[in-house]
């Protein structure tokens, strides 16, 4: 009789350690799964403070850079099709793109920022350069050369992709 | 003198001196150089006029001056600051002093 209920007690026994490793097991998951769950708030939170932060200091971004890339593919496709009219309001319109990209360039970046305001600059003389042969009823003649300065330009504008790029990368790692 | 005629001697000077950098751009008849945030353009037009411009980095003309060979109107330092900032931009000196040593080794 004593031998039935000592076995009784020893399964009891069996039963309640399972239980209670089984508890532990599911403690220490949801405590690993809490801690991967604050991890990746935290890692959300951590981006869109960086993204706030960027729109409020007005510091530059890829989307900002792919834009004055496409105005300048436009200019040259206009100027080969010599749509002078449709030139003049696009310069203005790249030269704002530059300039906005210019202000959001960091001080450090000096060399880069007096590249853009030569660029800026370029953009004027063509402008000028153009209204003034439309203006005298002549066709601007050089639109090769307008263009060879505008790729040297999206070349500049398409470092500075690579180095935002690769600031963006640093930030979220 | 106003300030526009004092921005034209001291360009022409410092010009003289090799203190601004100069440069062609698209156009061959516009030189131009960057002063900080803004920008001079120096220009000769179809009918022989010299103009200068002083520009933000907008695009908003700051103030102009002119000078017209054909009427002797307008400031003639424009005239002497163009032909200045386009023997600079265009190097032409050192190109000319290249053509002297060819023909004196002819």
């Amino acid at each position: 009789m004593d031998y039935v209920y000592d076995n009784w007690i020893g399964l009891g026994g069996l039963v309640v350690t399972g239980f209670g490793l089984a508890f532990t097991v599911w403690q220490v998951y949801l405590a690993r799964k809490a801690a991967e769950e604050s991890k990746d708030a935290a890692s959300a939170a951590h981006t869109a403070s960086v993204e706030t932060r960027s729109a409020i200091h007005g510091v530059l971004t890829v989307a900002d850079l792919e834009r004055a890339i496409g105005y300048i593919r436009e200019l040259k496709e206009f100027h080969r099709d010599r749509r002078w009219d449709v030139c003049l309001n696009m310069y203005q319109i790249v030269r704002a793109s530059l300039e906005h990209i210019r202000k959001r360039l960091p001080v450090r970046e000096a060399n880069r920022r007096q590249k853009l305001l030569e660029a800026i600059n370029q953009m004027m003389v063509m402008e000028n350069s153009v209204d003034n042969a439309l203006m005298h009823n002549i066709d601007p003649t050089t639109p090769e050369k307008f263009n060879s300065t505008l790729n040297e330009i999206q070349v500049s504008l398409e470092e500075i992709v690579s180095s935002v790029q690769t600031r963006e990368g640093e930030v979220s790692t | 003198m106003a300030k526009i005629e004092t921005i034209l001697e001291k360009l022409h000077q410092l010009s003289q001196e090799g203190k601004i950098l100069w440069r062609p751009t698209v156009d061959p008849s516009t030189f131009s150089v960057v002063l900080g945030e803004s920008f001079a353009h120096v220009s000769k037009d179809r009918s022989g006029t010299y103009h200068f411009n002083l520009l933000n980095s907008s695009g908003d003309e700051l103030d102009h001056a002119f000078y017209d060979d054909s009427t002797l109107s307008g400031d003639q330092r424009v005239g002497r600051l163009y032909e200045m900032a386009r023997r600079r931009a265009l190097n032409i000196d050192a190109e000319l002093d290249k053509v002297l040593v060819e023909l004196n080794q002819l």
